[in-house]
């Protein structure tokens, strides 16, 4: 969702709940404000429109002068009208139109009665065009009509009504009722108003009735979008929004996704953009912590321009070529020198960090490690087939003798001068790792870790490796996510899946989705490379998956076998090559999935390639590198 | 492109953030004014139906030659009714003048009691007077006209009032808590805190002129804020 205030949410690193509100309130303004918003803009509009034009001139009277009252002839004696109304209630002797007349109140109805006759007397046009001339001078009567139709203009008089239009700038209109009594004047101005008016009041018809149920229902919509837009600020104005000296010290960085999201964040120059984001609340993922050899910390720069001669483009060299080309570049390799637009991955938008405990431990090789946890208080991780978390590793060091194994375990690391081992952690690190477990939404996740040995003499080992290896059940961890691009694609076609060691992770993952999540029944191959038979994990599982579904094959090979073997020997790479890919008459349409070490990922790119499989049809997970 | 879409953001957030109040107070008092019928706002349900007073029921006499030349000019003479008595109302130069209509002699404002019960025969509610009040001229609600005017309050109907004329006791107007708060949020609406009748006022004029260009921003934004959720794409 399009929504800044969720950054606000990250970088307050509050709950959920929080984040929800903001995202409902975001959708309430915007559904309502796409609903109600065009009469918001007329309601302003007319607003504006009732300010700027001038009350008086609206009202017209100022055009005109007030006659003088003439006196009456002093006898009045109203005993003959009393007898003739006698339920009168009141009754008046005026001067009108050069004459006297009786006004009196009968039954809560207006006469006026000619003095003579006594008899109730409407007025004739020269009289009526005579009160106009003293009222207006100097002004041409174009036309005198006496209206017995309802008129938009009319509409608060009573019927029948004398109209005169007069030739002035207002084109103006006067208006008498029958017994000669002015009753207003209607300018242009007045008859903008009255549209606008129409406008403001929403009777559409009438142009009277600003009690009508339509200008209500909207009224108490628009306090929602107002409501909902108050609330909003809260969140979407961060503190530095407010502090100018810093703001000049500051440079913001514009932060947009795919689907739209955008916000603007102000950091310091003359950082990495991944510590910049970070201390905004936007992790990016990393696992070599800003050596750029992992490439975890992709974002998108819309405005980069590809040139690739440029020596600063070595830094991003994991990278594609492609996805250079496209934008995409390194978060620890940039540098903050002023202002930018970066795109980050919806992941980073979305992620969420999660905490849990650790329940299961086991060993599956000397060097494999499967890491159950469950997630705190019955929350939930939803991910899909591939995706990983980061496990968040604090400040420490691990002794590897002190890790409590197996006899098998302990006889090799024996063996192997792994008891002396020490991980070292100077900082608090991160690192990836992904999911074994069928996709969806999860208490449970399982990991596999491999302990990273060195492969010269020192004694020290993989400082996130290690740490992962130390845990016990009970212990508590912390991790965010979920991350990764490594998905497959929706089709028919044939998935062939290459993974190498505890590269089968997040091939679990996805052959679980397929078979058991998706019911899919496209072919799908499994080649799946380890160094000796004692390292294939997950054989029970994978075996039994093997006789259930018919359209799920596997082939096992082993790097290292030193005698002969029920599987295959040989780099995995050079079995898929010779044992599948070969006799293979469709390769190219296939789709890959890769994910092993540096070297059986490279050789395995590389063969593809040389079978013509295209770039989109691989996908591959780099987890080795660091 | 992006830049023209931060900026009309930026204004949104921004005016937003300064017209936050008045926009809300706009809508809310507009809600009010809206919802509540207007016929309710003027008062016409405090008043029971008039009871038809006939001139006839009371005595009088003509007025004579000789008794208008004391007021000469008089531009018209009524014969009307108050309380029990037919009464002249004559208008002259001095302004209104009062006369009983039997003796023609200048008559002398309605008593307290009069008026209170005036007040209570006109009051579509049972309930008691609770104050009547001679004020000297015309108070805040009524219009601040310089003349006197009887306040008779009740404790009913929303704080209801009724305000009559001193001499004829004649009602000039009606106002309940309804029409306090509609005229409340009325001077709300339009910003005039004084007067509660200026619309044309500067302060007006600029908030209604930064809120077309914040409504106008905003609806500008909907066009980006709706997507169609984009599929999943990996580099």
């Amino acid at each position: 969702m399009n929504n800044s205030a969720q950054v606000k949410s990250y970088q307050e690193k509050s709950n959920e709940a929080n984040i929800n509100t903001v995202f409902w309130l975001r959708r309430i303004h915007k559904w309502l404000g796409l609903l109600l918003g065009l009469q918001l803009f007329l309601w302003v509009l007319s607003g504006l429109m009732f300010n700027w034009l001038d009350h008086k001139e609206v009202s017209g009277r100022y055009l005109l002068t007030t006659p003088e009252k003439s006196s009456i002839a002093l006898q009045v004696d109203p005993t003959d009208v009393l007898k003739k109304y006698p339920n009168a209630s009141s009754i008046q002797r005026v001067s009108r139109f050069n004459s006297e007349w009786w006004l009196i109140e009968d039954n809560n109805e207006q006469l006026l009665l000619d003095v003579v006759s006594l008899k109730s007397k409407r007025i004739a046009k020269p009289v009526i065009e005579s009160e106009v001339n003293k009222r207006y001078p100097d002004v041409k009567i174009i036309s005198t009509n006496l209206e017995s139709e309802r008129t938009l203009e009319n509409r608060r008089f009573n019927l029948p009504v004398w109209r005169v239009d007069v030739s002035d700038e207002q084109e103006s209109a006067l208006y008498f009722d029958q017994y000669g009594q002015f009753l207003d004047i209607k300018t242009n101005s007045w008859r903008l108003f009255d549209i606008f008016w129409m406008l403001h009041i929403m009777d559409y018809s009438g142009r009277t009735d600003f009690n009508n149920a339509l200008v209500i229902f909207v009224a108490a919509g628009t306090l929602f979008i107002s409501l909902s837009g108050i609330l909003l600020l809260f969140s979407v104005f961060k503190r530095q929004d407010f502090v100018l000296a810093g703001k000049n010290k500051r440079v913001p960085i514009q932060i947009t996704s795919r689907n739209g999201f955008e916000t603007e964040v102000f950091v310091r120059k003359n950082q990495t953009l991944i510590d910049a984001l970070s201390k905004e609340g936007f992790d990016l993922p990393s696992n070599c912590g800003g050596g750029g050899t992992c490439g975890l910390c992709k974002v998108r720069l819309p405005q980069a321009e590809f040139n690739h001669q440029s020596s600063s483009f070595n830094k991003h060299q994991i990278l594609s070529r492609n996805a250079l080309k496209d934008g995409c570049r390194l978060g620890c390799q940039i540098d903050v020198t002023g202002a930018m637009t970066v795109e980050l991955p919806e992941q980073v938008l979305k992620q969420q960090v999660k905490q849990g405990k650790v329940t299961a431990s086991r060993f599956l090789t000397p060097l494999v490690k499967e890491i159950v946890l469950e997630l705190d208080k019955g929350d939930e991780l939803s991910f899909q087939a591939g995706e990983y978390m980061q496990f968040h590793c604090p400040e420490g060091s691990v002794e590897l003798s002190y890790i409590q194994r197996p006899d098998f375990v302990d006889d090799y690391w024996r063996d192997n001068k792994i008891n002396s081992l020490k991980g070292v952690r100077t900082d608090a690190i991160k690192r990836a790792y992904s999911m074994v477990d069928k996709p969806g939404r999860c208490r449970e996740l399982t990991f596999l870790v491999r302990l990273e040995v060195p492969t010269d003499d020192s004694n020290t080992c993989g400082a996130g490796s290690s740490y992962l290896f130390s845990l016990v059940p009970g212990d508590n961890v912390s991790l965010s996510g979920p991350f990764g691009e490594f998905y497959a694609e929706q089709s028919d076609d044939e998935m062939i899946l290459l993974g190498g060691g505890v590269g089968i992770a997040p091939l679990m993952s996805h052959i679980e989705y397929q078979l058991h999540v998706l019911n899919s029944k496209r072919k799908i191959t499994l080649f799946y490379g380890v160094r000796d038979e004692s390292e294939v994990l997950y054989l029970d599982k994978l075996s039994q998956l093997v006789d259930e579904f018919s359209n799920f094959q596997m082939v096992i090979a082993l790097s290292n076998a030193k005698q002969h073997s029920r599987y295959a020997i040989g780099n995995i790479s050079d079995v898929a090559r010779y044992q599948y890919f070969k006799q293979h008459d469709s390769l190219p349409s296939c789709q890959f999935y890769v994910c092993g070490p540096p070297k059986m990922l490279s050789s395995t790119l590389k063969i593809l390639s040389q079978f013509n499989v295209p770039d989109s049809k691989v996908r591959f997970d780099d987890f080795g590198s660091i | 492109m992006m830049r023209i879409k931060f900026l009309v953001r930026k204004t949104h957030k921004w005016l937003g953030l300064i017209l936050s109040v008045q926009l809300l107070l706009w809508i809310v008092s507009g809600l009010y004014m809206t919802a509540v019928p207007l016929t309710n706002v003027h008062g016409n349900h405090l008043l029971k139906a008039d009871d038809e007073v006939l001139l006839n029921q009371y005595s009088w006499q003509p007025i004579s030659q000789a008794e208008l030349e004391q007021y000469a000019p008089v531009s018209s003479v009524r014969l009307t009714s108050r309380l029990n008595q037919a009464l002249y109302v004559l208008t002259t130069e001095q302004g209104l003048i009062y006369l009983d209509g039997e003796t023609l002699e200048k008559v002398r404002p309605l008593t307290r009691n009069d008026i209170a019960m005036i007040a209570k025969k006109k009051f579509a509610y049972d309930a008691p007077v609770q104050s009547a009040v001679l004020l000297k001229q015309y108070p805040q609600e009524l219009g601040g006209r310089n003349q006197p005017v009887w306040q008779v309050n009740f404790n009913a109907a929303f704080n209801a009032s009724l305000y009559f004329h001193p001499v004829t006791g004649a009602l000039i107007s009606k106002r309940s808590d309804i029409w306090r708060a509609f005229d409340f949020l009325w001077m709300l609406h339009i910003m005039d805190y004084d007067e509660r009748s200026d619309v044309n006022n500067n302060l007006l004029f600029l908030s209604a002129l930064t809120a077309l260009i914040f409504v106008t921003a905003g609806l500008w934004l909907l066009f980006y804020s709706f997507h169609r959720r984009n599929k999943k794409q990996v580099a």
